[in-house]
């Protein structure tokens, strides 16, 4: 029926690896994500809150996120995601992997 | 990753909900944030949402990570279906049972096929048994003799264990009772090589396989065992009385353990017995034929390796027994494995694949035209389903997935068809059920199969259909109906050759019951009241044929000093009996030389059947029993000598023959087989020998005091007598079954066409629909719409029916001897088959015909 995923991202797959990130620094439910991700790109990063979604459940298929049902900072009942050992191994794959693509970008664009 | 990706896709109603809460309790969260930033309660809502996205899209994307989306759009495709087929029942019976048809030959056919060719004996691991064949004549793979096998088994360094068994009916004696019983001869580590175990005692000892010993003993099959002694546990150490000598019970093999014959054993002797139950035969004769081979080889041996040790020892044996070499061939254990019957076999069963694969064909045909039909009437249906978005290709394997649904549930059905027919279909030709080995179960290889033609079945019934359904309608479908499409010519040729199809089975039924009707009603020419048939049991009891004459000369004479018995005859074969042999007559004088049906019979046979002699005399007492003394009857003394006196006159056959009388014609082989030359001789009675007895008074008496009578004489008589209206009666039954088969054929045949010819008849009604409305608008009466849609319909069907009636006559050429008082090409049999079709085509178009001409001029013009 024709519809295209929207892909907001300007480089595909970083959401993940932010997901990943904010993570890795703690236990989190959906919102707490999008919000950690927000501050900490000092509000320069806007996500389709939406997506995050679908992204979520793609690292939980893949074993990378660990979700279970708990109670959020203000107290409501969510779903509290963990980052496990095999998404930390991916966590550092996936910066490796960024780190290099930044780099060869930022020569093309002769920053250096 | 899979093993998850499952979970989450069973879990998938619980995961969905979770996905839900989640989703909501963001945007709960982001509006407290928004309403904190000071947005009024309800523009926080709306705002959190409008940030979050689209929530349902959303969702479908986050469940597009754990359930294929194809998955789900196909299980919505099954539930839509589910629903179309149950809200159109009619169309649904059709289809599936026409498919049920197509399908279900094939099961049938291939369950039978797997089963005599894949599928072992009742035998332990009989996919790991191999069987040995010794070639004895160019082509002529059997077994071989004791000493061979012997020879073999003793020295081959491949094989675990070498079985050799040979089986034969043969009787039986327990306390009062005697039954003739399939004797299976084993040698020794039989139920070793072979066996599941036993219910009861133990098999036999190796020890049983020296021709000098032969050990008393005697292993039941479980349904010997159930059926003839009750299932008494204490059977073991029971005496049993074979061929004269005593045996003892030993043991029960396990339920379903059927050793390795085609034919189902009943009772296992060790192998010394062979000379028992085959008179003639010796357990030291190197040319004695045979005993089936089944062994296994040791793990660390192949099949080849195998076939070429048994090859080498087989020529070392036969060499050193100075008989000719016998090539050896190692096989699967099933029964088409040996390479003669799977030559034999592929040739009848090839031809009748290809049949059953074309009937699945044409129901195939027929259904896709069922398809098309409703195809064009649902237009506005997937008309509005295209204007809703829907892609082609979704359209399309919506209706593909119909297509399944229906091939599915008839291989359902056909499964069960093929696990029911198979066993009733061999019962009926062995006689008597379960005298067989073969199992026909559904197993993988069946399953397998119908899966293959559920699959073949969609494609070739749905494919074509959707197709086009697809492809001629657009969106303008919502506006203007369909468009016709170019004629079918295909159709109208399929649906015409169904229909010729369909005239000659028809019209072969109504010969057969025509003659049934005949043979019902027959003059047999002889007189066959007050005649009482006997056989002697003499073959199955180790009587040799040295004895016979003795035995029969006197059971005859006992018998006739019975109360009430007139004359007793002896015949061999007796009239409307099953075995005829025939044989070349030559007129010496004139050369003429013809075919005759030939017996041997004792004197007064034909006094006893009450045919009188029309010149000549009878046998008598005196003739000589091997000399070339003939009757002959009246049709072929008209024949060799017409006009003339046959009685003196010589003949030749294999020798000089000469003319002693003729008798009036009677029916001798078969019903209407009057008129057949047949001469009869006078020959030692063999041990086959039927005995006949007129009789006046009360039948019963007689039936009842025979039995006993001729066991006081000599205990290997088991007679089983009964009035020759039985053996009448069984002829009748062979012509009764081969009308009933062609009768269900051509019922299912009528059928295949009737949907054939509905489905083309609504097609072509629903084409031309707008048609019939504006014919209707301008004043036509529905009934004359309803003669016209019909009477186009029934021009095809009148095409294959001409077709139809030049088959019919061909076909009943070759029902000749089947038929008795009928001619070939009756015109009273293909007049009522033809009025049957076209009654059934004018049904079968009845129903869309007035379909059409229901159509409301009005919609029609508004639609224009």
């Amino acid at each position: 029926m024709g519809r295209k995923a929207q892909k907001n991202d300007s480089l595909p797959g970083s959401l993940d690896m932010l997901i990943l990130k904010t993570l890795s620094r703690g236990k989190l439910h959906g919102y707490a994500i999008v919000q950690n991700i927000q501050q900490s790109s000092g509000d320069e990063l806007l996500i389709e809150e939406g997506s995050l979604y679908p992204a979520l459940q793609r690292l939980e298929l893949n074993g990378w996120i660990d979700g279970e049902w708990g109670l959020t900072s203000n107290n409501r009942r969510g779903r509290i995601y963990k980052i496990t050992a095999k998404g930390r191994k991916q966590l550092i794959e996936e910066t490796e992997r960024y780190k290099q693509l930044t780099l060869a970008i930022a020569r093309v664009m002769e920053m250096d | 990753m899979l093993l998850r990706r499952l979970r989450y896709w069973l879990e998938s109603g619980k995961r969905a909900a979770a996905l839900r809460e989640e989703m909501e309790l963001h945007i709960q969260e982001k509006a407290a944030e928004l309403r904190d930033r000071g947005f009024s309660e309800r523009d926080a809502l709306a705002e959190a949402r409008r940030r979050f996205g689209n929530f349902t899209f959303k969702q479908e994307e986050s469940r597009d990570v754990w359930i294929m989306r194809w998955w789900s759009e196909l299980c919505q495709d099954v539930r839509y279906g589910v629903r179309t087929l149950s809200s159109q029942p009619g169309f649904t019976f059709a289809a599936v049972l026409t498919l049920v048809l197509g399908i279900g030959v094939n099961a049938v056919f291939f369950n039978v096929y797997n089963s005599l060719a894949f599928a072992p004996w009742g035998i332990r691991d009989g996919a790991s048994a191999v069987q040995v064949w010794a070639e004895r004549g160019p082509g002529m793979w059997s077994g071989m003799s004791w000493p061979h096998f012997r020879y073999l088994r003793d020295n081959a360094q491949t094989f675990e264990g070498l079985a050799a068994f040979s089986g034969t009916p043969f009787r039986v004696y327990s306390g009062d009772a005697s039954w003739d019983l399939e004797t299976v001869t084993v040698n020794g580590n039989y139920f070793d090589v072979l066996g599941t175990g036993f219910t009861l005692g133990r098999g036999f000892t190796t020890t049983s396989d020296d021709e000098r010993d032969r050990p008393a003993e005697a292993v039941l099959h479980y349904d010997t065992w159930r059926s003839r002694f009750g299932g008494d546990p204490g059977v073991i150490g029971r005496p049993l009385e074979i061929g004269g000598h005593r045996v003892e019970v030993v043991g029960v093999a396990a339920a379903g353990f059927d050793g390795g014959a085609p034919s189902k054993p009943a009772i296992w002797l060790p192998a010394a017995w062979h000379d028992v139950t085959h008179p003639g035969q010796s357990m030291t004769n190197a040319d004695d034929c045979c005993r089936a081979l089944i062994g296994r080889l040791k793990a660390t041996a192949s099949r080849q390796q195998a076939q070429a040790e048994l090859n080498t020892l087989s020529a070392q044996f036969l060499s050193a027994a100075s008989q000719k070499p016998q090539r050896i061939l190692l096989t699967s254990a099933s029964f088409l494995a040996n390479p003669r019957r799977s030559t034999q076999f592929s040739t009848i069963l090839l031809p009748i694949a290809v049949a059953f694969f074309l009937i699945l064909l044409l129901a195939c045909a027929n259904v896709s035209n069922l398809q098309l039909a409703r195809g064009s009437s649902r237009g506005r249906e997937i008309a509005v389903r295209l204007a809703l978005g829907a892609g082609r290709g979704r359209v399309l394997r919506q209706l593909m997935v119909e297509s399944l649904l229906l091939s599915t549930l008839a291989g359902i059905l056909s499964l069960v068809v093929s696990a029911a027919v198979p066993a009733r279909i061999f019962d009926m030709a062995a006689g008597s059920p379960g005298t067989l080995t073969f199992r026909f179960e559904n197993d993988i290889r069946v399953y397998a199969f119908v899966l293959l033609a559920v699959f073949a079945a969609t494609l070739f019934s749905g494919l074509l259909p959707a197709l086009q359904t697809v492809r001629t309608i657009d969106l303008n479908g919502l506006r203007e109906g369909t468009r016709a499409t170019a004629r079918g010519w295909t159709r109208s040729i399929l649906l015409a050759a169904q229909v010729a199809l369909c005239a000659i089975l028809l019209s072969g039924t109504m010969l057969l019951v025509r003659s049934l009707n005949n043979v019902r009603d027959a003059n047999v020419g002889f007189d066959h009241r007050s005649l009482i048939v006997t056989s002697t049991g003499l073959e199955t009891s180790g009587a040799t044929q040295r004895e016979a004459p003795g035995l029969i000369d006197e059971l005859t004479a006992a018998v006739a000093a019975l109360p009430g018995v007139e004359t007793v005859a002896w015949a061999s074969p007796i009239p409307l009996g099953e075995d005829f042999s025939d044989t070349d007559i030559t007129n010496p004088s004139t050369n003429e030389r013809i075919d005759a049906g030939v017996g041997a019979v004792s004197a007064g046979f034909f006094r006893a059947l009450g045919v009188p002699l029309l010149a000549g005399r009878d046998f008598g007492p005196r003739d000589s029993t091997d000399s070339n003394l003939v009757i002959i009857n009246e049709a072929m003394a008209q024949r060799l000598f017409p006009g003339e006196n046959a009685v003196g006159k010589s003949l030749r056959s294999s020798r000089q023959l000469e003319v002693i009388g003729v008798v009036r014609n009677f029916t001798t082989m078969r019903f209407g087989s009057d008129e057949i030359p047949f001469l009869w001789k006078t020959a030692s009675p063999g041990l086959g020998t039927t005995i006949l007895i007129r009789y006046s008074g009360p039948v019963e008496p007689i039936l009842h005091t025979l039995p006993g009578r001729a066991r006081e004489l000599d205990r290997r008589f088991l007679l089983s007598a009964a009035p020759y209206s039985e053996t009448i009666a069984a002829a009748q039954g062979s012509s009764r079954r081969m009308a009933a088969v062609a009768g269900v054929l051509a019922g299912l045949c009528l059928l295949v066409a009737c949907v054939g010819i509905y489905g083309v008849a609504a097609y072509n009604a629903a084409q031309r629909t707008r048609e019939m409305g504006i014919r209707m608008a301008m004043g036509a009466q529905p009934r004359a719409v309803i003669v016209m849609v019909i009477r186009e319909n029934l021009r095809t069907v009148i095409a294959g029916g001409m077709l139809g009636i030049v088959g019919a006559i061909g076909f009943g050429q070759l029902l000749t001897s089947w038929l008795y008082g009928v001619k070939p090409g009756d015109a009273f049999s293909i007049v009522t088959a033809m009025s049957i079709l076209l009654a059934t085509s004018v049904l079968a178009a009845l129903i869309p015909a007035r379909r059409c001409s229901r159509v409301d001029p009005a919609i029609t013009l508004r639609q224009e």
